[in-house]
């Protein structure tokens, strides 16, 4: 007769399953383990493997490496597959026409997992051992701070698409991202015409909610409106049920959540089943957010952005029409049409300076104009960033197409809290 | 206030049908199964792909403990029942397996995140006083859960057969006991019940393969606080644990509530190494 507790058959101990523990020190050590596993865990993510694209050097028709930090998973993880396809469909067109200065672009995508650790070493490992010499991503803000204090000292240039709080200058550093002024600045007056004058705040606990919640005060107290409340949530939150009660408490006309990536579509599919009476505004909801909540939850919330899929131009038909092509999911937002003006306004700049040299690259993206699915968009010489436009949109259901622009201002240019970037000509 | 109370409530809900599945498995078993998470997790991708197939969360919701309590009976015959006793042995396999299970599942499908509609959309309404139908629906759940596993294991033949193998096996088996069915059962038992779990949450949460460490570690707290080996203890536990992080969310902020519960489980841990409610050894 088998047994897997051999040695215990037949024995001669007072109790059979003798172990090899006492209880106590069983209980010690399965704590520790545990903790010490799952505190490991996140270490161990980091080894997710990252596509590799090859390609060399310095000469005519060699390829040019192009190194792409995108969130393949984590809380952003929604977001991440529709800005690698973006990406490529940018490099694949530039391709098409001989590539950048006659070099082709090879594409190496690495996954920054809205993680800064993970992501710093992924940085590290495209300049160091893919040797790329221009980055084009990252998202969240504690993501793109930690990369570019890599980027910066290596002096590798980051084109980052993502709208944010504001205050990076940075020689090695561009944006096609908003800041507060090209996307609160104007929304908050907006809301306290169109919607209402009290505001709930509710965010993620980290710096873009933080720095952004404070320009959206400034912009309340100067139209006239008032917080009722603010309050800030860890990642990776299940159960928003606490933080709705207090909401209900306030009873604000106006909520405006920044709680970031799929954790805010957690948050508005638990608030849907609550009697929330007030409108719900927040300039982070995308097409990637309204495809995570159904039709009914979806309806009456209200955006903000330079980008929406709805936009009426050419250059956005023809993008849209390429990317629900190649992509299984026939949404892509801000972050991802961010990315494909990037990679557009890198090549743009390249042939402008005529080289792919860094600091001649650096000198020839000042002033580059591009027509981009937003809209027409240039390069700020002074703080590297783009001018924007900006739409107010209503969602009146789940699709990719359900935003309805309700509002527009065009080329709005980039302020900065930085006057001189140190080490910049303009 | 009602609804803080409810919110602990359904706080608790989910924690005791998350942790009752890993109090079989590591309290009574005394297995160490860091894939306790992932049987979770498999029990809410159960859902998904159900849902994908046949368009209503319900199909999931209800066979997604069969599905998974096949996959954990799998487990055991394969993995477990080689490492009895051996506790290094199986926190290491079971830590493997969590992760070829979270990898597995980016494979199939896909890195991203899932979510599905929230089945039941009415509210439950009396006086001026509303709350997500939902939630209860998820409290009713875990009640009854709880109720026939405690039933199973205290009034049963099944559970006297099962208190023998613990005791002592070789006279159970000599009694005619078959021990290796035992630990079968009882640990496709705890992974049912962990599915169950990640079947009914899943409609309330965006869903991605790392989701189930959050539980996982969730579960180990409370079967450690409520006292390892007593089933009853580890829902108490949950009850304790879920009404503290209601009230003292509402009444300050989520991390002071984390961090307070956290400290809570070390001092009685320090004080009461059993737990709340030890098993009498």
């Amino acid at each position: 007769m088998k047994s897997t507790r051999a040695g215990n058959l037949g024995s001669s101990f007072a109790r059979a399953s003798e172990p090899v523990w006492s209880r106590r020190e069983f209980l010690r050590n399965a704590g520790v383990g545990v903790t010490a596993l799952t505190v490991g865990s996140s270490l161990l993510a980091a080894c997710a493997g990252g596509e590799e694209g090859g390609g060399g050097g310095g000469k005519k028709g060699e390829p040019f490496k192009l190194g792409a930090l995108i969130p393949i998973t984590g809380i952003e993880t929604h977001v991440g597959l529709s800005m690698k396809v973006s990406t490529q469909i940018a490099v694949d067109e530039i391709n098409a026409k001989g590539g950048v200065l006659g070099r082709p672009i090879r594409l190496i995508v690495e996954d920054e997992a809205s993680d800064p650790a993970i992501a710093v070493q992924k940085a590290r490992k495209l300049i160091r051992e893919d040797g790329v010499s221009f980055i084009v991503g990252t998202l969240i803000s504690a993501v793109r701070n930690a990369v570019v204090k890599v980027t910066e000292p290596e002096k590798v240039p980051l084109f980052n698409p993502t709208y944010y709080e504001g205050g990076l200058c940075n020689k090695y550093f561009f944006s096609t991202g908003a800041l507060p002024n090209q996307q609160i600045d104007p929304f908050v007056p907006w809301i306290t015409e169109n919607v209402g004058k009290s505001f709930y705040l509710i965010g993620s606990d980290y710096v873009w909610p933080h720095g952004s919640f404070a320009h959206v005060k400034e912009d309340v107290q100067k139209a006239g409106g008032t917080i009722l409340g603010e309050e800030y949530v860890p990642f990776g939150k299940t159960d928003f049920s606490a933080e709705i009660q207090r909401i209900l408490g306030a009873n604000p006309e106006v909520l405006y959540p920044l709680v970031a990536g799929v954790d805010g579509i957690t948050f508005w599919k638990q608030l849907a089943g609550y009697p929330f009476k007030g409108a719900r505004v927040s300039h982070s909801v995308s097409e990637a957010i309204l495809q995570g909540l159904d039709a009914d939850t979806a309806k009456g919330i209200i955006s903000a952005a330079p980008y929406f899929m709805v936009v009426d131009n050419p250059a956005n038909k023809a993008f849209i029409d390429k990317y629900q092509a190649k992509s299984g999911a026939p949404y892509v937002d801000t972050f991802g049409e961010g990315l494909y003006d990037a990679v557009h306004l890198f090549a743009l700049g390249a042939e402008k300076a005529g080289s792919l040299d860094t600091e001649k690259l650096i000198q020839g993206l000042k002033g580059v104009g591009f027509d981009a699915p937003q809209g027409h968009i240039t390069i700020d010489p002074t703080t590297q960033h783009t001018t924007h436009a900006f739409h107010v949109a209503e969602a009146t259901g789940n699709q990719w197409n359900s935003f309805n622009i309700v509002h527009t201002e065009n080329e709005i240019a980039p302020a900065s809290d930085c006057g001189k970037i140190p080490g910049i000509t303009a | 206030m009602l609804t803080t109370l409810l919110n602990g409530v359904s706080l608790a809900a989910v924690l005791a049908l998350v942790a009752i599945g890993l109090a079989i498995i590591f309290g009574l078993m005394r297995v160490i199964n860091l894939a306790h998470g992932e049987m979770f997790i498999l029990g809410a991708y159960s859902v998904v792909a159900l849902h994908q197939w046949t368009g209503s969360v319900w199909w999931g919701v209800v066979l997604a403990p069969f599905v998974v309590g096949g996959i954990g009976w799998v487990i055991e015959r394969t993995l477990i029942r080689r490492l009895y006793q051996r506790p290094m042995e199986t926190l290491v396999a079971t830590w493997g397996l969590s992760i070829l299970i979270r990898e597995g599942l980016k494979v199939f499908f896909g890195g991203g995140s899932r979510n599905l509609p929230i089945p039941i959309r009415a509210r439950l309404h009396f006086g001026g006083f509303s709350y997500p139908g939902y939630r209860i629906f998820l409290i009713f759940v875990a009640i009854v859960v709880m109720a026939a596993v405690l039933w199973l294991f205290t009034a049963t033949d099944f559970a006297l057969k099962v208190r023998a193998v613990i005791q002592r096996r070789d006279m159970a088996m000599a009694m005619g006991i078959d021990a290796a069915r035992i630990d079968q059962a009882v640990f496709a038992l705890g992974a049912a019940l962990a599915g169950l779990a990640g079947a009914v949450m899943t409609p309330l949460i965006t869903l991605n393969p790392e989701v189930g460490l959050f539980f996982l570690a969730r579960s180990f707290l409370v079967v450690i606080v409520g006292g390892v080996g007593s089933l009853l203890g580890t829902v108490l536990g949950a009850v304790i644990i879920g009404l503290g992080n209601a009230y003292l969310s509402f009444l300050t902020r989520p991390v002071f509530a984390e961090v307070a519960l956290f400290v809570f489980a070390i001092l009685l841990i320090r004080v009461r190494p059993s737990g709340l409610f030890a098993r009498p050894e």
